[in-house]
């Protein structure tokens, strides 16, 4: 059953589509592109490229419809589990895509004898091309992706806002967008350079991690949340307590002391952003401020984990 | 890896990158699905405690409309408020007239509609602001919601700027119902259903088609469904929020339980709302977290039933939550925060048309 009428659609050559499924499609197409030009740049074994591709698909669609199912609590209760294949009627996790695509990564290259660690590192580059587009095509989603009611006029005057009725908001798929593009650029440059492989990858984790616990502290649509806590914003935490918990077990015989420090720093660091979050709910103090504290915060584990990585065996 | 099968992989992939604009729909669920869902769940709870026909859905409320004539009384008790019933609103999200902004005095607000009289009192180191209302209509007890179009909508919007845009004299948070729905499961707005599930662990208050408040307590599921379904005998329900605690009911004062919904013993901001006879009403706002202690949820139905001379009153939202405004000014349950976006507001309107305003 299509769905036209409750979805935002667009016409192409006389065809109906939905406009989000169509940037889905731009963003898949983008990334494939990538997995393949780096899949040769890299000289992987044959097949490795379209096979991760297939794969992604499949268990990207999987599992963000899993994670979505199993998080979301908007009807009073987890969803009922025929409505779970009912992908047309929309509900997705991002993270749970990103899981998908490490898995299908794995697989693929299991099955094809390519290393595992290079590979995971190239779909960490194509699943950030991918968000780019992807956050693009959420614009125009009704309730969906906006902020805090803005209360700094600069911004407001910029391209990052928006308004309705209500007020003037933060147009966060928007700050997302540029995120992940200048994401995909540092991971691009870093699969360069990068002699081990598997590097790419924690980066990605650490970096991406770190953005959406700030970008997912800015919505406030209150999509897959309990109170003031997003759920994304939680498995996002825990993909940058995974990055740095990979470089501490690699660093623990050799630099016990800098890896323990580096798995304390981000459980603080952790602790600290929910209590921003609180101070964010409950007190006046200066927004930008507050976001300043926290991209501070959250950034220093990303930055002992950098530390972590350079150094040698 | 063959080339026949990577080819075949490959047309795999284009097959269903293709087939993406036509699947995938939207990063949230859509509203139609998530309604058919939420009708499909409570369903099953109506089917099994024979709701039958009292808890229908928005269809029927509007049927329902069409057959039953609003009753349109005015008290003319002693205490009451003199303004007869010549205009009435509808019972949906119109937006009702605007106040007349030459009408607003110090204290309050009178037109041949609606009176407001509000206070501000300091009792045992707790402030109070107390806003009494007097209705010549009950179609003028409002609720409004961010989105009305889509009931479902998460969006949340500040309380100020809702009561702006829905042209309110008065108003107060709700229950921000989109918050926890797993808490608020028997919920109404302006006689369309949200959902109609009981609860065994809140209490639900009823607000029917004369504006008459109906509280039922939190019970085992045919327990609350009997409670519910005597109350809503003969009755279109217009408004229901399950939140509370029941502070007053039936004019009698309640004793909270300690375990309670958040923090019932805690000294907090809270906010509540009662009625005190026919069209008459209270909305109550007791300041905390600051200069002012807060209160407990017994306190507040002290306050309610001392006080207020509350017949029937509710607990709403409160701790940062806690907003009323009027006349465009914020009465803040905790003054120090910055104000909360929630889902909906309880308010009252004038129905006086601005054509009419004297």
């Amino acid at each position: 059953m299509q769905l036209w009428d409750s979805a935002v659609t667009l016409d192409l050559a006389g065809i109906t589509m939905y406009r989000f499924g169509f940037f889905i499609a731009l963003a898949i197409i983008a990334a494939a592109a990538v997995t393949a030009f780096l899949s040769w740049a890299k000289r992987c074994e044959k097949g490795t490229a379209p096979l991760t591709v297939l794969l992604s698909i499949v268990l990207g669609i999987f599992f963000s419809r899993l994670v979505f199912c199993l998080l979301n609590r908007e009807l009073g209760q987890f969803m009922p589990f025929s409505s779970w294949f009912s992908i047309n009627g929309g509900g997705w996790s991002m993270i749970g895509l990103i899981a998908g695509v490490m898995i299908a990564a794995w697989i693929s290259a299991r099955m094809t004898g390519q290393n595992i660690g290079e590979m995971m590192d190239i779909s960490s580059c194509a699943v950030t091309l991918f968000m780019v587009i992807e956050r693009i095509g959420e614009e125009g989603i009704p309730d969906f992706d906006y902020s805090r009611a803005l209360k700094t006029d600069w911004i407001k005057e910029t391209f990052l806002s928006f308004s309705d009725e209500y007020g003037t908001y933060l147009a966060t798929w928007r700050l997302a967008a540029i995120v992940m593009g200048i994401l995909f650029i540092i991971l691009a440059t870093d699969l360069i350079k990068s002699k081990k492989h598997g590097d790419t990858c924690i980066l990605f984790l650490l970096l991406y991690g770190a953005s959406t616990v700030i970008l997912e502290s800015l919505r406030y649509d209150r999509f897959l949340s309990i109170s003031f806590v997003g759920l994304e914003q939680v498995l996002a935490a825990l993909a940058l307590f995974i990055g740095i918990a990979i470089l501490a077990k690699r660093r623990w015989k050799t630099r016990k002391r800098n890896a323990g420090f580096a798995l304390a720093l981000t459980l603080i660091a952790i602790g600290i952003g929910v209590g921003l979050e609180f101070a964010l709910d409950r007190t006046n103090i200066n927004r930008l401020l507050i976001y300043g504290i926290f991209i501070f915060v959250i950034f220093m584990p990303v930055v002992m984990g950098l530390f972590l990585r350079r150094e040698k065996l | 890896m063959k080339t026949p099968v990577r080819v075949i992989l490959c047309l795999l992939c284009a097959a269903l990158i293709l087939s993406a604009p036509f699947v995938i729909s939207s990063p949230n669920m859509l509203e139609e699905v998530k309604q058919n869902m939420t009708d499909e769940i409570d369903r099953e709870e109506e089917l099994e405690l024979d709701f039958s026909r009292l808890f229908v859905s928005a269809a029927y409320a509007e049927e329902n409309e069409q057959t039953e004539e609003i009753t349109e009384e005015v008290d003319l008790t002693e205490d009451s408020f003199s303004g007869e019933a010549v205009w009435t609103l509808p019972l949906d999200f119109t937006v009702p007239p605007l106040p007349n902004p030459a009408l607003y005095n110090e204290n309050g607000y009178e037109d041949e509609s609606i009176r407001v009289n509000i206070e501000t009192i300091q009792k045992d180191g707790v402030t109070w602001h107390i806003a009494r209302i007097w209705v010549a209509s009950p179609t003028q007890v409002r609720t409004a919601v961010c989105n009305p179009k889509n009931l479902l909508s998460t969006k949340p919007a500040y309380v100020a700027k809702m009561a702006e845009i829905n042209n309110a004299v008065i108003a107060i948070n709700g229950d921000n119902y989109q918050d926890d729905p797993v808490k608020t499961t028997f919920e109404y707005r302006m006689t369309q259903k949200i959902r109609s599930k009981t609860n065994k662990a809140k209490d639900i208050l009823i607000i029917d088609e004369n504006g008459d408040f109906h509280l039922i307590l939190a019970d085992k599921k045919e327990i609350q469904s009997k409670g519910l379904k005597e109350a809503a005998e003969g009755h279109t329900i217009v408004n229901a929020y399950t939140f509370g605690p029941a502070l007053v009911k039936d004019g009698e004062k309640m004793t909270i339980n300690s375990s309670y919904g958040y923090n019932p013993n805690g000294k907090e901001p809270r906010a509540a709302i009662g009625q005190t006879g026919r069209l008459n009403y209270v909305m109550v706002i007791a300041e905390g977290r600051g200069d002012s202690a807060g209160v407990t949820q017994q306190q507040l139905a002290d306050f309610m039933f001392d006080e207020a001379g509350c017949t029937q009153a509710f607990n709403l939202d409160g701790g940062n939550s806690a907003e009323m405004v009027f006349g465009g000014k914020e009465y803040k349950g905790q003054s120090s925060a910055p104000e909360r976006a929630l889902n909906d507001i309880f308010y009252f309107a004038t129905a006086v048309p601005e054509e009419n305003w004297r």
